[in-house]
């Protein structure tokens, strides 16, 4: 939005501004826990989860034990490893949901707002269109009448999550394309390609990064919501997925919440990683006044100066 | 002059983008795979002759359009047929008569079914977002007004927490919670057949049935709203008329009230309004958890029986809806905001 | 001005709704099409509001998951519509819990020697819930209705062989068949006895689309509120021509997903609940006040692991696509699969050991059809992998997959089954394994029920699924699916042809000597079971549990378990 959004071209300033985001530290922190444990999840879990393995009725739903840290579920199967395990496929989920979505929404809002006119106007009228139609029951009716596999998931995710950011990347590009430089390169007879790839794009990316780790969040609740609905690849264990067997296979009636409990905070926890790394990346990328004039103990401070809350 | 133009573009581009929905609509369902006629219905005695009568009966047997062969030419007419006798035609001559079909599920008129449930939606919804405004907005004025203190830290975290959780997962462990707990019940909008000495005591028992569903309902919204109000609040309370009037010697809460909150309010109403197509996916996860009979239950129970006309105004319902908050906001917005239409 | 924002904002947004609602009408579900109904109905709402606490009326509370589709019979498809027609209904015979046959409207039956003609003397004085007498000239009007209506799916079917069907003065029923028939009981039971002066004056689509909402019937309840997923409230009839209930009303109330169900079950939110996920069985029996049942369903049900062994000179010459993998049409490799299938297993994790394991599609709780006598397919998984080894399917390229006994096409089957199941997606990965352990390799794949009856029938592009059908009492429309003829219809979902097998079908199906008809049917499922044609892996209990703190007189030791059945609502009674 102003001028000073990137102030931070070398990595270690970068780092320099973040470190001062104590909600972005403890993102960062919970989301590299979630990613060490879908990166070393044969390591760690304690068992395998595609293994073939014989139960019996005892085993199904057995409570937290030694051998089972957080019991067993419908299946007699070990809710850690699933748990472990499952960590994979929700961020596999949400990193490519969230890359199609971003990739389009770039897309969608660099044209929109570099070339204007009538490009914008359609694009932006298909954008809200989109807007108005409910994600949830068209991702419902478009997975139900497909198949229920993972990339579908991913796909149907990917294309329907696009809008914000297409709108957001839009504001920007607006921004950018008015600024002195941009119109100095024009004016030396730049082409539009030249000016979208070393101009606009270099302006606008970290507001895409930003907006890309938030959406993952997004993706990663959207994919349990529809594996909670019955519509996902039930040979893909994602923490949705595990809920879903938990809900449709009775473990509240059971009296398992081990099996329920589990996922659940799971996901919460790479959504709120997400999100607060969101919040922290923002603040170091397009920083903003986090005090003002009625600001109770704290002065109020410059732009990027320390601030000892 | 100015504004009565602003007026008539918006409305202009709100029936246009209803013209679109309804077009989008219709092809959605008729692209899809499958044969609704005898979606989910399995049985040995469904013979084909049984099939062909229930293909004629929802007008399936008809061209979607005419002069479109491209796709398939058994659902896509050539332009030999008369475009009078194709799906699209009398699917917008019935909706231009307020006709929105029948359900192949239950074999009754969709408008009536979506009369029903929209009540029971409007009633969970209303009251869940009023509840979810009205605290997320409080807690993002403190937040914004402390901005930086603890109680900023635990406000935002509190929110973000909220915003993290799976809608039907909160509902699952309310549920039985709650149930467990306080003895509440477990589903359905109120007791059937209940036998109730007063009125009072009639809605004391929608009361009760509504208590778990609207507070799963307010926490997940409440943090969205929460984190909108305090980061607008912010914006506004940085501006220079701030330290005007603090100047001036105003007292705070007076600033807040007379200054700040007015301003702010704005792009809440926006959020708000875009948020009513959103709530619809909350309301898909709520009533499925919690028995509710209201749209929600009824999409996610119609895309199970490939209940296409069902589908169809439902989504048309709930665009038209969206479509009509926004040009309310739009509209309020201008009015409020005369700046607004030189943009 | 903050404040009148917030305020006509909100008042804009629920008035668009409201608008966007139409006339804002709450509940157009309720009973108004018949003047009687409505005086009935008024007359339970005032004496509730009157209630005292000595005069209370005894309303039975009843759970379940689903909810009635139409309260229509005509077009109704889901198991509890059938419930409440049963209720409400009468027809010309009552199936009892031990899979007997009772006259129900007719008090007595006379047929001709050549079975041919049937004269049923409709009981007199039988009364409508509008308090119209219900003669044979009703019954004769609902099943020309039945037999003529086209839009009517399933019931076509059941008046096949009626050639006519009169009334005359003395109150019989006269039914002229077209064929001697052994089952015209089981043919009878669902075409419920409708009143003539209200379904008369409809024509053509309008009978389809009847709501029927006032649902004027002639059965010991009669319905007086009902929400369309949300709850059947229905009132009984005490001076009722058979049998009265003791209770006043019985109200069945939906909810969408089965934890709540039992859970409100737990709290006595509801007093009997009709499903339940079968894990919530260990702890429901520790609960006070509660009592569990299982055992055969009333409504009989098999699932069935079904093989794609459509000969190429079978394959539908149309729709057919016929891409089963060839190793399938060998009996050898399915006769090794069904000794490699650990049925036990399948029955202990999917249904918690609640399902006998199965034997043949037509399942046991047919009664007298099913045939026990057979001995299934030992679980043995070397022997399995000999019979593939002698059969010259081996794994010539060490991959852990066998191959044809020419070395080409390696057994990997393509194994689907309906998303909207949840025992399926275990039973699948349980398959995977077993089967892997012999050397056949698995892919899974859920599949929306819509697309799967697109890759099943008559398509046959398919290798595996995992399904079921549902069935009447009587074996026939089961017996039918393995027919030759129902290839091409898409019936068939396996493509197995054997013409013995289809002549004996025509010769039970005129039988008329029940013992007979008996022996054939056992000779069919012998033939079937020896081509291995499908894997039954178990026979599903149903399993309901009910509250023994206020009501007592369920009905659990019949045979079957139905407690949503008449049986058990006519005769339950509070406890005091």
């Amino acid at each position: 939005m102003s001028d000073t959004a990137v102030s931070t071209t070398s990595i270690r300033g970068f780092w320099r501004s973040f470190r001062r985001s104590r909600m972005g530290l403890i993102g960062l922190f919970m989301f590299l826990v979630v990613v060490l444990m879908a990166v070393f999840a044969p390591a760690i879990a304690p068992y395998d989860p595609k293994e073939v393995v014989r139960v019996t009725i005892d085993d199904i739903y057995a409570a937290p034990s030694a051998e089972h840290w957080l019991g067993t579920d419908d299946a007699g199967r070990d809710v850690l490893s699933n748990f472990i395990y499952g960590s994979r496929v929700s961020l596999i989920v949400g990193f490519f949901a969230s890359f199609i979505s971003i990739f389009i929404g770039s897309f969608v809002g660099i044209v929109a707002g570099f070339y204007g006119g009538r490009a914008e106007n359609i694009l932006m009228r298909f954008t809200d269109i989109m807007l108005v139609i409910p994600d949830l029951p068209l991702a419902v009716v478009i997975v139900a009448l497909t198949k229920p596999s993972l990339w579908n998931i991913i796909f149907v995710i990917g294309a329907l999550g696009w809008t914000g950011s297409a709108r957001l990347v839009r504001s920007q590009t607006l921004a950018v394309k008015q600024r002195k430089f941009v119109l100095r390169a024009r004016s030396i007879g730049a082409g539009n390609m030249h000016i979208i790839r070393y101009h606009i794009l270099p302006m606008v990316l970290p507001l895409i990064v930003v907006n890309t780790v938030l959406v993952i969040s997004l993706a990663i609740l959207n994919e349990s919501t529809l594996s909670f609905l019955g519509l996902s690849d039930p040979t893909a264990l994602s923490w949705g997925q595990m809920l879903n067997f938990a809900f449709t296979r009775g473990a509240m009636s059971a009296r398992a919440w081990w099996a329920l409990v589990m996922p659940g905070l799971g996901i919460v926890w790479a959504v709120l990683a997400c999100t607060l790394l969101g919040q922290g990346l923002e603040q170091v990328l397009n920083p903003r006044l986090e005090t003002h004039h009625l600001a109770v103990g704290v002065q109020m401070v410059d732009r990027g100066a320390e601030v000892q809350a | 002059m100015r504004q009565s133009r602003y007026l008539l573009k918006k409305i202009g581009w709100a029936l246009l983008t209803v013209l679109i929905v309804i077009l989008l609509n219709f092809f959605l369902f008729r692209i899809l795979p499958g044969d609704p006629a005898r979606a989910g219905i399995r049985d040995p005695r469904l013979t084909q002759d049984a099939v062909a009568a229930i293909r004629e009966r929802f007008g399936l047997d008809k061209p979607v359009i005419n002069c479109f062969e491209s796709l398939n030419p058994v659902k896509f007419g050539s332009c030999g047929v008369n475009p009078l006798d194709t799906q699209l035609f009398i699917y917008v001559g019935n909706l231009l008569q307020g006709e929105l079909g029948i359900s192949y599920h239950t074999n009754r008129p969709v408008l009536d079914m979506l009369k029903e449930q929209l009540w029971n939606t409007v009633l969970l919804i209303g009251a869940a977002q009023i509840l979810a405004i009205f605290f997320g907005m409080g807690l993002g004025i403190l937040a914004a007004w402390r901005a930086r203190t603890t109680i900023d830290y635990t406000a935002l975290l509190a929110s973000l927490t909220f915003w993290s959780l799976p809608t039907f997962w909160l509902g699952i462990i309310l549920l039985f919670w709650g149930s467990n707990q306080f003895g509440l019940p477990t589903g359905g909008k109120a007791t059937p057949g209940g036998n109730f000495a007063t009125v009072w005591q009639e809605w004391a028992d929608v009361g009760r049935h509504l208590l778990l569903p609207t507070l799963t309902y307010t926490i997940v919204f409440l943090g969205e709203y929460m984190l909108i109000m305090r980061s607008t609040l912010l914006d506004v309370l940085s501006e220079d008329y701030i330290l005007t009037a603090k100047a001036k010697g105003l007292r705070t809460v007076q600033i807040l009230k007379d200054h700040a909150l007015q301003n702010a309010m704005l792009p809440m109403v926006t959020i708000i309004a875009l948020n009513l197509g959103f709530t619809v996916a909350g309301a898909i996860q709520i009533e499925t958890v919690f028995s509710w009979p209201g749209l929600g239950g009824a999409i996610f129970e119609a895309v199970g029986r490939k209940d296409y006309p069902m589908l169809q105004g439902a989504f048309l319902l709930i665009a038209v809806s969206v479509i009509f908050a926004n040009l309310i906001a739009d509209l309020l917005y201008s009015y409020l905001d005369p700046r607004v239409q030189a943009g | 001005m903050k404040k009148i924002v917030l305020k006509l904002w909100l008042f804009l947004w629920i008035a668009g709704l409201l608008v966007a609602c139409g006339g804002g009408e709450t509940d157009s579900a309720d009973t108004d099409s018949s003047e009687s109904a409505d005086t009935s109905s008024e007359t339970a709402d005032s004496s509730d509001a009157e209630a005292s606490s000595s005069d209370e009326p005894v309303v039975l509370r009843v759970g379940w998951a689903g909810s009635p589709d139409t309260l229509n019979p005509g077009t109704a498809v889901l198991t509890e519509a059938y419930t409440i027609f049963e209720v409400v209904y009468d027809s010309m015979y009552q199936l009892e819990l031990d899979g007997t046959y009772s006259l129900e409207l007719a008090d007595s039956l006379d047929v001709s020697e050549d079975g041919l003609v049937y004269t049923y003397h409709i009981r007199d004085g039988i009364t409508f819930h509008d308090g119209e007498p219900l003669t044979a000239e009703d019954v004769a009007f609902s099943y020309n209705l039945y037999a003529s209506q086209e839009d009517f799916p399933f019931l076509p079917v059941y008046t096949e062989f009626f050639d006519t069907v009169e009334a005359d003065d003395g109150n019989n029923l006269i039914i002229t068949l077209t064929d001697a028939i052994p089952n015209i009981q089981s043919q009878l039971i669902y075409l419920y006895v409708l009143p003539e002066h209200i379904w008369g004056g409809l024509e053509g689509a309008a009978v389809a689309e009847f709501e029927n909402e006032a649902m004027i019937g002639s059965g010991p309840f009669k319905m007086v509120e009902y929400a369309q997923n949300e709850f059947v409230r229905l009132e009984g009839v005490k001076d009722h021509y058979l049998q009265g209930p003791t209770i006043d009303e019985v109200v069945f109330q939906t909810f969408e997903n089965q934890d709540a169900l039992v859970q409100a079950l737990r709290t006595g939110q509801v007093d009997m609940i009709t499903e339940m996920p079968n894990t919530a069985v260990v702890s429901l029996r520790n609960e006070e006040n509660i009592e569990l049942v299982s055992g055969p369903p009333l409504a009989p049900s098999v699932t069935d692991i079904i093989f794609n062994q459509t000969a190429p000179e079978n394959c539908p010459p149309d729709d057919g696509l016929c891409t089963g993998h060839p190793a399938l049409q060998d009996r050898n490799v399915r006769l090794a699969l069904a000794h490699a299938t650990d049925k036990q297993q399948i029955i202990d994790v999917v249904l918690l050991g609640l399902g006998a394991p199965g034997l043949t599609l037509i399942p046991d709780s047919l009664g007298v059809f099913y045939n026990d006598s057979l001995e299934d397919y030992a679980y043995d998984s070397t022997l399995a992998n000999q019979i593939l080894d002698d059969a010259g399917y081996l794994d010539s390229d060490g991959d852990g997959i066998r191959e044809m006994p020419d070395g080409s096409n390696p057994l990997n089957l393509r194994m689907n089954w309906p998303s909207d199941s949840t025992n399926a997606p275990r039973m699948a990965e349980l398959l995977a394994g077993m089967w892997g352990e012999i050397g056949v390799g698995t892919q899974l794949q859920a599949l929306d029920p819509d697309a799967l009856t697109a890759t099943c029938c008559p398509t046959f592009d398919f290798d595996v699924i995992l399904w079921g059908w549902g069935s009447d009492p009587d074996p026939n429309f089961l017996l039918s699916v393995m027919l030759t003829d129902e290839i091409p219809t898409g019936n068939s979902e396996t493509g197995y042809s054997n013409p013995t097998y289809d002549a004996l079908y025509l010769q039970q199906a005129v039988e008329l000597d029940q013992q007979a008809r008996i022996d054939t049917i056992w000779e069919m499922q012998r033939i079937v079971h020896e081509d291995v044609v499908y894997i039954i892996p178990f026979y599903e209990q149903s399993v309901q549990a009910f509250r023994t703190d206020r009501f007592t007189g369920w009905q659990t030791d019949a045979g079957k378990i139905a407690l949503e059945d008449p049986s058990s609502l006519l005769v339950v009674e509070p406890v005091r």
